[in-house]
């Protein structure tokens, strides 16, 4: 395999944890979340950070994970007090204010960026080959598909489809709903975190643009593509915004006139997503 | 088994419900009539939590649950299948019911009371992978009922359960209601605007007029009274779907 093609599947698999992550949120909980690169760039610089202070990456980047777990709950607090389209906006603030504060601390490089984190360390060795890289990432993103298939089959994803459906009708099962939306946005920030966590010292090298609102649309986009609370979905939504803009490299700068172009197509003829049954316009409380 | 003493609730300004007191025998089923407006679905969201701020005392069994939480009543044996249903309508049937008994840590109990609720009703055990909101009006109000029953209440609140449905179903979930109280020995508390059909399955009745109950009996008295035969059952009227 070309090291270019490795390279776009390691992409592939990256972007795959981080579009599932986003679905526990939007497609398990049927909240939207316009912020999530935040959580994604958090854990990269958090990961890059605590690599370079001496930290192995074993540690890093678990605490990445649970560190930005533990700030999607600092989200999800003042978040939850409202509703759809609020909390789309909340959460687009959020994002926005993340941005910010990378572009102007010290300690991220600024606009700059955060150069020279270290490689992945296994075994006291440095993990520089891409199919090493590749199997870890596809190894992390196996365990966490494991993880979210038992959640979401489990009572925890029965409370969190039952708030999607009917909030008011969920507080009548007795379901504390506001636990469950702040469940779902620390496991969705920890997964986030860890997928930042392995982009960071992938390419070794990350900037806040990286992980701008451009970002969180993008990821959003390949949760709704791929069909809202489908596993399956995110996977396939992730694979094809990754390799899209790769096949249509060719047309240089017609390229996102062409992405555009079939994001739309999609959404007229298949509203519902690749995979999905729940369609986009129901997030906000319409065609109930 | 539960009682309820001078209960009053405000929706806002607007008093809705103004020192009614009524109780329930184990194994009885009681209905409350009256028309539209006169408090009859809030008296029972009052009574499952979901009114908040009433007055007033609601006991059950021995245990004062007035000012209790909803999940706290729910969990103490009040079972509420509210007025349309509000059933999951995108999960399907089986996860309808496993959610009605979300209050519940016997998992394994659980399990053996979904089958036991799709012998009582076997369309939901036909339907089980069907989402609730394709199911026809009767069905998804068995369902209703079955969910509320998951939660092994010791008292059933019923909301209109005939409202929105043809006759003959109607007659159906009342057959159903009428068994579940006789053989499964549940107490019901029923809320209805059809009359006749409320005191024909009842014991007794309570008549609800803008907040205050103007009368109580045995239904057979009920249904001999002047005052009900005349605001109520439509004396000397034929009832279109009879």
């Amino acid at each position: 395999m070309s090291v270019y093609f490795l390279h776009v599947l390691i992409l592939v698999a990256i972007y795959g944890i981080l579009a599932l992550s986003l679905n526990i949120i939007v497609g398990f909980a049927g909240l939207v979340s316009l912020g999530h690169a935040a959580f994604f760039g958090i854990g990269a610089y958090l990961s890059g950070l605590l690599m370079i202070s001496g930290l192995g990456f074993i540690e890093a980047f678990i605490l990445s994970g649970v560190i930005t777990a533990i700030l999607g709950l600092f989200l999800a607090l003042p978040a939850l007090r409202v509703k759809d389209d609020y909390l789309a906006i909340v959460t687009l603030g959020f994002g926005i204010i993340v941005t910010l504060v990378f572009m102007n601390l010290d300690v991220t490089g600024g606009p700059d960026g955060l150069v020279g984190i270290p490689p992945v360390m296994l075994l006291g060795k440095p993990l520089y080959s891409k199919p090493g890289f590749l199997a870890l990432t596809v190894g992390i993103l196996s365990i966490m598909i494991a993880t979210v298939y038992t959640l979401k089959q489990s009572m925890i994803g029965r409370a969190w489809a039952a708030i999607r459906d009917n909030d008011v009708t969920a507080m009548f099962m007795g379901i504390n709903i506001y636990t469950y939306k702040a469940l779902a946005f620390i496991t969705s920030s920890f997964w986030a975190g860890l997928a930042g966590s392995l982009y960071a010292h992938y390419t070794a090298y990350i900037n806040p643009h990286t992980f701008s609102m451009h970002t969180s649309i993008k990821v959003l986009a390949m949760v709704v593509l791929g069909g809202i609370g489908s596993i399956t979905g995110s996977l396939l939504g992730a694979a094809l915004l990754v390799l899209l803009p790769e096949v249509l490299r060719p047309l240089a700068d017609y390229q996102d006139i062409f992405y555009g172009a079939l994001l739309v197509l999609l959404m007229v003829f298949r509203p519902q997503g690749i995979m999905g049954r729940v369609k986009i316009t129901e997030m906000f409380g319409r065609g109930r | 088994m539960l009682q309820v003493r001078n209960l009053h609730t405000y929706y806002g300004h607007i008093h809705a419900v103004k020192g009614v007191s009524l109780h329930v025998k184990p194994g009885e089923i009681v209905a409350l009539i009256g028309g539209n407006g006169a408090g009859k679905s809030t008296i029972l969201k009052a009574i499952s939590g979901i009114v908040r701020g009433a007055s007033g005392d609601i006991i059950l069994g021995d245990e004062q649950i007035t000012h209790l939480s909803s999940e706290r009543i729910l969990k103490n044996g009040i079972g509420h299948v509210p007025e349309g249903r509000r059933l999951f309508r995108g999960l399907s049937v089986r996860d309808n019911l496993m959610l009605g008994a979300y209050s519940r840590r016997d998992r394994a109990r659980v399990r053996s009371d979904v089958g036991e609720m799709e012998s009582l009703f076997p369309i939901l055990g036909q339907r089980k992978r069907q989402l609730a909101g394709t199911l026809s009006g009767g069905e998804q109000q068995m369902l209703a009922i079955a969910r509320a029953l998951m939660a092994r209440p010791k008292v059933l609140l019923l909301d209109e359960p005939s409202m929105g449905l043809a006759p003959i179903i109607t007659s159906q979930i009342y057959e159903q209601i009428r068994h579940l109280n006789r053989d499964e020995g549940i107490s019901i508390l029923l809320v209805e605007q059809n009359a006749r059909l409320a005191l024909n399955l009842a014991h007794r009745g309570y008549v609800i007029e803008t907040g205050r109950i103007v009368m109580e009996g045995q239904s057979h008295e009920l249904k001999q009274s002047n005052e009900i035969q005349r605001a109520y059952l439509g004396k000397g009227y034929r009832e279109v779907w009879e």
